[in-house]
């Protein structure tokens, strides 16, 4: 089994990479970027289970990028990872499709936990997807 | 901060600056703390992967000790900005160094700068500057003309401060490489308002001819005589 992708999203540079470097020790792929556009680009060329994304970020902010990542992979499972969502950009980022909100500092278990739950629902839902596809090719060409 | 002056007159939008730079700064303090936890659990995950029997990389273990001193140091030099800041609030009336004041509102406006992708610079000046005025005044006063150049941030993304001394004066642009649009009346209202406060004026304004910079002038208290006991020790 491949092991579980996670893309991180945040401006600090020297937290990206030490997290980063934490997650990729407990077995994680991991790829990163410092903002919104490099993360939607990423998120173009290839699959990932789960999105940590941070909120405050220059240029496209988080709930831009969210937005933008949900039209990418519309199966993609973010999680805000912020140490500033407050209770109205919480509910809206829930709105947009956020899977989770987390408070930095947020305990690496916790957090390796949820993108363990992250893949399995997009496992489910790509499953789910899949079925669809091949029941309505069944149902369209009349096999 | 003394007595005397809990009491000081308000200056008009001052709440409002010392309410965003502290929310700012705050933010930013997260952030190194958020760096330093990470720093130590990635030591912890080394030196658990040693009891498990690696050995421990000595030399990786102290260059992550490395970048939690450099963050402590940017954490306490944020903390010592923030720190002189408040306290330009209760320095009404004293000398003050006008650079020093302008180096801590650059500092703890860089993180607006930043979430703008403007390059904010503060021209180092020749001499120092000092004045007896009203520092906080002055600091609200600028980051207003700050606030405006960094709204209008677009293809340069670069804003300088400048001081200078102009006959007597202290002179300070605030110059952005893109143009700002003309001030509208309640910003200049409430520029002119603090600059007063501060014992100065304004002399010149984003327009037609010239849309890139504000240029505010203080005088020294000593020289205008326009600060009344009742400014300072208010009611």
């Amino acid at each position: 089994m491949r092991p579980d992708k996670v893309l991180l999203v945040d401006d600090e540079e020297e937290f990206l990479e030490v997290l980063g470097e934490r997650l990729r020790r407990r077995g994680l792929e991991v790829r990163t970027a410092t903002n919104g556009l490099d993360a939607i680009r990423l998120a173009r060329d290839e699959p990932f289970d789960a999105v940590v994304l941070d909120l405050a970020m220059p240029g496209m902010d988080g709930l831009q990028t969210l937005r933008e990542l949900l039209d990418v992979q519309p199966r993609l499972q973010v999680m805000i990872l912020s140490g500033r969502a407050t209770v109205q950009t919480a509910a809206e980022a829930v709105q947009l499709g956020a899977v989770e909100i987390l408070e930095k500092p947020a305990d690496i278990d916790a957090l390796m936990e949820r993108i363990r739950t992250a893949r399995g629902t997009r496992l489910a839902l790509d499953e789910q997807a899949t079925q669809e596809q091949i029941e309505d090719i069944l149902r369209t060409r009349g096999w | 901060m003394r007595d005397s002056h809990r009491f000081r007159r308000t200056v008009p939008g001052g709440e409002a600056l010392f309410g965003r730079l502290v929310a700012g700064s705050t933010h930013e303090l997260t952030n190194v703390l958020n760096i330093i936890g990470e720093l130590a659990g990635l030591q912890d995950d080394i030196l658990r992967d040693a009891a498990a029997g690696d050995a421990p990389d000595s030399g990786r273990l102290a260059e992550l000790a490395g970048r939690i001193h450099s963050q402590t140091d940017r954490g306490q030099e944020l903390l010592r900005q923030l720190n002189r800041f408040a306290h330009s609030v209760d320095r009404t009336g004293e000398a003050y160094d006008v650079c020093d004041m302008l180096e801590c509102l650059v500092a703890l406006t860089e993180r607006f700068a930043r979430l703008t992708r403007t390059q904010l610079e503060l021209r180092p000046p020749l001499e120092e500057m000092t004045l007896v005025g009203d520092p906080f005044a002055m600091l609200v006063a600028v980051s207003a003309c700050l606030d405006a150049a960094l709204g209008a941030s677009d293809a340069a993304r670069r804003i300088r401060l400048l001081a200078e001394r102009a006959s007597g004066a202290v002179r300070i642009t605030v110059e952005s490489g893109d143009p700002i649009p003309t001030a509208p009346p309640e910003l200049l209202e409430a520029i002119d308002a603090a600059v007063g406060r501060g014992c100065g004026r304004i002399v010149q304004t984003p327009s037609s001819t010239d849309p890139h910079r504000f240029v505010l002038e203080l005088s020294d208290v000593r020289s205008a005589d326009v600060m009344t006991t009742e400014d300072t020790h208010a009611p």
